[in-house]
């Protein structure tokens, strides 16, 4: 009798390993799938004209267990496994050797178990991994645009620059932290009521921040820095303004406007990047999206003469 | 057998620490309440569920730190102690000994998370949580027995190793496996070698935020991910299998 338990205990072992192996998708698991090709057929020709999120091929990290991890390519059409180089675990953009622009993503159940800590359900979690890949469809579209390689250029000039030294000295500077809330919440408000008020508010906000940076830090410094910042927030902002209209539009909800406060290194000019693209796009008339990436101008450009 | 794991959780099941962990548990659920929300700029879930949804987070770490608790020196004192030579006399095997033990340790801690709940229950029936009774039935055992696993694998690691010892790698258990999928996801990032191959010895170390993932999943109805599940059930297979042969071992080394 003991016998026959210890062998059904064992079998019972084996059924749930079986299982596990079983229920392995061959490639990509089809939930995955069905929220890229999801987020890929969302129309944002209105939202930013010539931006096609189905153009661009997804990699994604293939994690197979008791051998050497794969990436799976998807271009809407085919999928199929990549063995021969090294895949990166990553929710990002990439150029191929060819000039193509591509997303590399996680699984969507992996992607819940990174941002997930007790506060989103599973359609939640569903509805921010197809806003994070319409995120980094935008970048492989600044990329198209020729941004991409003047970023990465510009990034690596500032690696043997001052400007992370700047930013280090800012980030432990509460006076500076102050100043940059303080154009936040003025920005909120103007995002959230355009009027005339609102505006100047926002100016005197940001005259202030110039005022305090100018008067307490090198001139050379500064004017790197707010370069650095504005290119930014350029890649950065843009791409988090389209991120929250396509979590807009998937979740039927309004867009949301506010602040955590200072946050520390570049996570910051996501957030003021967005706002600034909300309210530069409520401009009427103003054409401000042909030629962004293909020129230096910085939302400020618009955003200061814009009354 | 049976007659051990009552006597263990008559010792083990004082009043006091009854009392300790249910204020601790309301504690916890009540600053929660009144404003422990983790906020996400644009997050699409529903405050309520975003809500409860850490309140199971927190208070499955908590349960799994209890479970470290119980557990941790109760195998080496039983060891030193007369009563396994007596027992052990008395016809009850050495190795059903400790394997009574470790069931008992993993009911006591099953127990004392289930105190941590108290208040968080009364939430859920005050608040209308947006579950039915199946669902907080099924979250709930998904819950306790989560907190088992954490219990049987430190009564394991105390049948080698020092009380001390097991409660410093107890308590590395629970923080890693609260955070593991997480930890595994930085470690496949940084793209050496060595995280890679750390990132596959981490699928041996259970998954407790996997684990608390079902609990949510059944408790808010939206139970899709059968891989969760499965899992969750091999993890239980295999703890519980490593105990037996554990206990095996030992009484075998031990001679008794």
């Amino acid at each position: 009798m003991k016998k026959y338990s210890y062998i059904l205990w064992l079998l019972i072992g084996i059924g749930l390993i079986a299982l596990l192996f079983v229920s392995q998708p061959r490639l990509i698991d089809s939930h995955t799938i069905d929220l890229i090709n999801k987020s890929r057929r969302l129309d944002f020709e209105k939202h930013w004209p010539g931006f096609k999120p189905d153009i661009y091929p997804v990699e994604v990290y293939k994690r197979n267990f008791l051998k050497k991890d794969s990436a799976v390519r998807y271009d809407g059409k085919e999928l199929y496994e990549i063995n021969n180089k090294t895949p990166i675990y990553a929710l990002s953009m990439d150029v191929d050797p060819d000039g193509q622009a591509k997303l590399l993503a996680v699984n969507a159940r992996d992607f819940r178990s990174l941002s997930d800590v007790g506060n989103y359900d599973g359609s939640s979690a569903d509805l921010y991994y197809q806003a994070v890949i319409i995120h980094e469809a935008f970048h492989c579209f600044q990329s198209d645009q020729g941004f991409y390689e003047l970023f990465e250029k510009q990034m690596s000039v500032y690696e043997n620059s001052t400007v992370i030294t700047t930013s280090r000295k800012l980030d432990n500077d509460p006076e500076y932290q102050k100043l940059w809330v303080n154009e936040m919440n003025s920005l909120i408000d103007y995002a959230k009521e355009e009027n005339e008020q609102n505006y100047r508010a926002y100016v005197e906000c940001y005259r202030q921040r110039l005022d305090y940076l100018y008067e307490n830090f090198d001139t050379e410094d500064i004017d790197e820095y707010l370069t650095y910042s504005a290119l930014y927030e350029k890649a950065e902002g843009t791409a988090k303004y389209i991120e929250n209209i396509a979590l807009s539009e998937l979740s039927g909800k309004e867009l949301k406007f506010s602040t955590t406060g200072y946050s520390e290194g570049t996570s910051k000019f996501y957030e003021s990047g967005f706002f600034k693209a909300y309210i530069i796009n409520r401009i009427e008339g103003l054409d401000w999206k042909t030629d962004f990436f293909k020129t230096n101008k910085t939302f400020e450009d618009y955003l200061l003469k814009a009354k | 057998m049976k007659a051990l794991i009552k006597l263990h959780l008559k010792e083990n099941l004082k009043g006091r620490s009854f009392i300790l962990f249910g204020i601790l548990g309301g504690l916890v659920s009540l600053i929660l309440l009144t404003g422990g929300l983790i906020i996400v700029e644009n997050n699409p879930t529903e405050e309520a569920i975003s809500q409860l949804g850490t309140q199971w987070k927190l208070l499955s770490i908590i349960s799994g730190f209890a479970a470290v608790t119980v557990s941790m020196g109760t195998i080496e004192r039983h060891l030193k102690e007369k009563r396994a030579e007596l027992l052990a006399l008395h016809g009850l095997a050495f190795d059903r000994q400790l394997f009574s033990l470790a069931i008992g340790n993993s009911l006591v801690s099953m127990m004392l998370s289930a105190i941590l709940t108290l208040v968080f229950v009364l939430i859920i029936i005050i608040d209308q949580a947006p579950t039915n009774l199946l669902g907080f039935t099924a979250a709930f055992i998904s819950y306790l027995l989560s907190t088992g696993i954490v219990a049987l694998i430190v009564s394991t690691l105390n049948m080698f190793l020092p009380g001390i010892v097991v409660a410093v790698l107890g308590v590395f258990l629970v923080i890693i496996g609260s955070f593991h999928q997480v930890i595994q996801g930085m470690l496949l990032n940084n793209g050496q070698l060595a995280g890679r191959i750390l990132a596959k010895i981490m699928d041996f170390i259970p998954p407790l935020d996997v684990f608390n993932r079902l609990t949510r999943s059944l408790f808010f109805l939206e139970f899709k991910d059968g891989r969760d599940l499965i899992v969750f059930l091999i993890f239980i297979w295999l703890t519980l299998t490593v105990v037996f042969l554990a206990s095996k071992g030992v009484s075998r080394r031990e001679k008794i």
